[in-house]
C-alpha cells in the first residue's frame, strides 16, 4: 500500500500533465542483436539504447540510456580477441533538462553546442568515428537579434578519462546593419595532461557575416594562446582564418573559401577544412597545426532538368611540403521518376618529407528509375587508389555496387565490394557481399535485417543514410518510436 | 482495486499522450532570421523533412516535395538542415542552386531532432494546421511522396487519391519561404 501511494501520485500527476495539449513525449527504442563471423571468442553482441524526451510549457527533459553488452568496436583494426570489461558498457549517454522562455534558455546536462562555424568550439557527438565529444554542464542562451551563448562545462579528460577537462566561454552575435551581422567568442579550456597539470587554452575569436540578396560572404578570425605552467614547456601562440563568398546569378551560383591555421589545433572544436570531400591536408597529421588552402565551387542550372556541380581546392603546409588538392565534378538529373547523378572524385596527398604520397580518384553514379512497376535506385563508385611510400609504390581498385527496390513495405538492399590488385586477379580477389531488408512490423516499429560484410563509414540504404562501423556477420535490429 | 485504479489512469494518461504537438522551435532560416513554429503555424499543413548535404536520398526527395509545395498553396514544405555548422555553406549553395518552395532551416546543433529523436536524414513529419504531428516517416524511398500527398489531402479535406488530370501550378510564394 505504501509503495502504491507514491505511484499513484505519479500516475495521477502524468495524467494531469497529459491531459494537457501541450505536452511532448516522444522517443526512440533501438535493440540490435550482432553475430560477427569474423574469429572472436564471443561472436555475439548485444545493444539496446532507449531515449526519450518530454516537453511540457517551457520546460524540456531528454535522457538516453545505452547498454552494449559488449560494445561493438568500430575500429576496422581493433578485434576482440575475448570478452574484455572495459567493453561492457553500461549507462546514461544523454541526459539534460532545460528552460525556454521567449528568446532565454537555461539548459543543464549534455550539451551540443557550436560558436560560428565551430572553428573556435564545437561541442558534438561525431557518428562517423564514434566518438562522444559533448561536454556536461550549464549553458545560458538568448537567441534573438542579439544572439548570445554562455557555458560552464566539463568533459572527461583524455589523459585521463576519471578527470574533467574544462571549457567555459562567451559567444555573441549581433546584426549590426540589415546585411551585416559581427559575432565575438571569448573561450578557455583546461585539459589534464600525461603530466597531471592542466595546461590552458585561451582562444579569442571575431567573426564578421555579409548577406545581401546574391551576395554572402563571412570571415572568422581567432587567436589562440596556450599556457602550460608547472611544466617547463613554453607557451604557444596560434591563429585561425576561413573565410566563404558565395555569389548567384540566377543559372548560376559560385563561391569559394579560404583558410589558414596555425597552431590552431585543440579539442572542441571542427574545423571547416575548404573542400568536398571535407579532406584533412596529411593523414597523419591533425588539422589546425600549420595548414593554407582555397577552395572554388560553383553549380550550374542547365536546361532540360540537368545540373552541373564543379568544386575544387587546394592545400599545403608553410614549407610546402605537405600539399593536397581535391576535385569534384558532378552532373544531375531530375525528370518525370527518373533522377540520376554521375560524378567524378580526385583526392591526391603529398608529403615530401616523409617521401609519400597517395591518390584515390573514382568515377560514381546514382540511378533511381522505375523497373517493372518497381522503384529502383542503383549505386555505384570505381575507386583507384594509388600510393607511394619511400621506393614502394602500389596501386588497388575498390569496386562498390549497391542496388535497392521497394516491394510495397518492404525495403531490400544488395551490396556487393571487393579489392582488386589488378584487372589480371579479378577471379581470385575477394568479393563482399552483403543484404538489407527493411520492414516496418508496426506504424512506429522497424525491423531490419543486414547479412553479409561491409567496410563501414557512411552508408545509404533502403532510403535512410547513417554512419555503421565495419562489419561481417548477421545484424538484427528493432527500432520502435513513440 | 488499487491495480484497477492504477490501470484506468495509465491507460488515460497514455490516451491523452497519444496526442503528439510538435514541439515549440526557434531555428535560424538562410538569412539568419530566426523562425519560430507559431510563424508558420496557421496557413495549412506543415511538411518539415530533416536532411543533410551528404545524404543522397534526402536529395532525391526534393523535387518531389518540390512538386508538392507547387501542387498545394496552403502547405508549407520546411527544410530543416542537420549538418555541421562547418557544411552549412554547402548545403545553402546546393538549395540555392535549385528553384525550390521551401523555408530552409538550420539545425547544427540538433536542438529541435533531438526533441524528435531524428539522428539518421531523412526523417519526415507531416503537420496538421494546429502543429500536430499527424504522420512520420524515416527514409526516402521514391514513391514515398504519393503516402505523404495523401496525408496532406486528407487534411485539406480532399479525396485521398488525386485526380489523373490534376495539374500542378505554381502558386506565389508564401512569405516564410526563401
Amino acid at each position: 500500500m505504501r509503495r502504491l501511494i507514491p505511484l499513484l501520485l505519479f500516475v495521477s500527476l502524468l495524467a494531469g500533465l497529459g491531459a494537457q495539449s501541450n505536452l511532448v513525449l516522444s522517443g526512440v527504442n533501438e535493440a540490435s542483436f550482432t553475430y560477427r563471423t569474423v574469429p572472436d571468442s564471443l561472436n555475439a553482441y548485444f545493444r539496446n539504447a532507449f531515449s526519450f524526451g518530454l516537453g511540457y510549457r517551457n520546460f524540456s527533459f531528454g535522457m538516453k540510456f545505452v547498454a552494449e553488452l559488449p560494445k561493438y568496436s568500430t575500429s576496422q583494426s581493433e578485434l576482440l580477441d575475448d570478452l574484455v570489461s572495459d567493453r561492457l558498457d553500461l549507462g546514461w549517454r544523454e541526459l539534460y533538462a532545460s528552460y525556454t522562455k521567449g528568446a532565454y534558455l537555461i539548459h543543464a546536462g549534455t550539451i551540443e553546442e557550436s560558436f560560428g562555424s565551430g572553428m573556435t568550439f564545437r561541442s558534438f557527438e561525431d557518428l562517423e568515428f564514434d566518438a562522444d565529444n559533448r561536454v556536461t554542464g550549464f549553458k545560458f542562451g538568448y537567441d534573438d537579434l542579439l544572439r548570445i551563448k554562455a557555458l560552464y562545462s566539463g568533459i572527461a579528460s583524455i589523459s585521463n578519462p576519471d578527470k574533467l577537462d574544462l571549457a567555459y566561454g562567451l559567444d555573441a552575435e549581433y546584426p549590426v546593419l540589415s546585411i551585416l551581422s559581427l559575432g565575438a567568442t571569448a573561450l578557455a579550456q583546461r585539459n589534464l595532461t600525461a603530466f597531471g597539470n592542466y595546461s590552458q587554452s585561451d582562444v579569442f575569436g571575431g567573426r564578421a557575416k555579409f548577406q545581401t540578396g546574391a551576395f554572402e560572404a563571412s570571415v572568422e578570425y581567432a587567436r589562440r594562446e596556450l599556457y602550460r605552467r608547472g611544466m617547463d614547456l613554453p607557451g604557444i601562440s596560434g591563429s585561425g582564418l576561413y573565410g566563404t563568398l558565395s555569389l548567384n546569378f540566377g543559372a548560376v551560383t559560385a563561391g569559394g573559401a579560404y583558410k589558414r591555421y596555425d597552431q590552431f589545433q585543440y579539442r572542441l572544436q571542427d574545423l571547416p577544412l575548404a573542400n568536398h570531400h571535407n579532406e584533412t591536408l596529411a593523414d597523419n597529421q591533425g588539422s589546425g597545426t600549420d595548414e593554407e588552402g582555397f577552395q572554388g565551387w560553383a553549380y550550374i542550372a542547365l536546361p532540360a532538368g540537368f545540373n552541373l556541380n564543379l568544386d575544387y581546392a587546394e592545400a599545403w603546409n608553410d614549407a610546402q611540403d605537405m600539399r593536397m588538392n581535391d576535385a569534384y565534378a558532378g552532373l544531375e538529373y531530375t525528370g518525370g521518376s527518373i533522377a540520376a547523378a554521375m560524378s567524378w572524385n580526385h583526392i591526391e596527398k603529398v608529403d615530401d618529407a616523409l617521401s609519400k604520397w597517395q591518390k584515390e580518384y573514382y568515377p560514381a553514379f546514382n540511378l533511381s528509375f522505375p523497373a517493372w512497376g518497381r522503384n529502383l535506385v542503383l549505386s555505384g563508385e570505381f575507386k583507384t587508389i594509388e600510393k607511394q611510400d619511400q621506393a614502394l609504390e602500389s596501386r588497388h581498385y575498390e569496386p562498390k555496387l549497391q542496388a535497392d527496390i521497394g516491394l510495397g513495405k518492404l525495403g531490400v538492399s544488395l551490396g556487393m565490394q571487393s579489392w582488386w590488385h589488378d584487372f589480371s586477379s579479378l577471379t581470385d580477389s575477394r568479393y563482399w557481399t552483403n543484404m538489407e531488408i527493411k520492414y516496418p512490423i508496426l506504424a512506429d516499429t522497424e525491423l531490419l535485417l543486414f547479412a553479409g560484410t561491409e567496410a563501414g563509414g557512411k552508408v545509404c540504404r533502403n532510403g535512410v543514410c547513417r554512419y555503421v562501423a565495419p562489419f561481417s556477420g548477421l545484424r538484427l535490429e528493432l527500432n520502435t518510436r513513440f | 482495486m488499487h491495480k484497477i485504479l492504477c490501470l484506468i489512469l495509465l491507460v488515460l494518461w497514455l490516451g491523452a499522450a497519444l496526442a503528439n504537438p510538435m514541439p515549440e522551435f526557434r531555428l535560424p532560416n538562410e538569412q539568419g532570421q530566426n523562425v519560430t513554429l507559431e510563424e508558420l503555424l496557421g496557413r495549412g499543413p506543415i511538411l518539415i523533412d530533416f536532411w543533410a548535404d551528404y545524404c543522397q536520398p534526402c536529395k532525391l526527395a526534393m523535387p518531389a516535395l518540390n512538386e508538392l509545395a507547387l501542387k498545394y498553396d496552403s502547405l508549407t514544405v520546411v527544410l530543416v538542415s542537420i549538418d555541421a555548422p562547418k557544411m552549412q555553406t554547402k548545403a545553402k549553395t546546393y538549395l540555392k542552386s535549385k528553384d525550390f518552395r521551401f523555408v530552409t532551416l538550420f539545425d547544427a546543433d540538433k536542438i529541435l531532432a533531438k526533441k524528435l529523436n531524428v539522428v539518421n536524414p531523412p526523417h519526415t513529419f507531416i503537420l496538421d494546421n494546429s502543429g500536430e504531428i499527424v504522420y512520420t516517416h524515416l527514409g526516402y524511398e521514391p514513391g514515398t511522396e504519393a503516402e505523404y500527398e495523401r496525408q496532406i489531402r486528407l487534411l485539406l479535406g480532399l479525396d485521398e487519391t488525386p485526380p489523373v488530370d490534376e495539374e500542378i501550378v505554381p502558386q506565389e510564394k508564401s512569405p516564410c519561404a526563401d
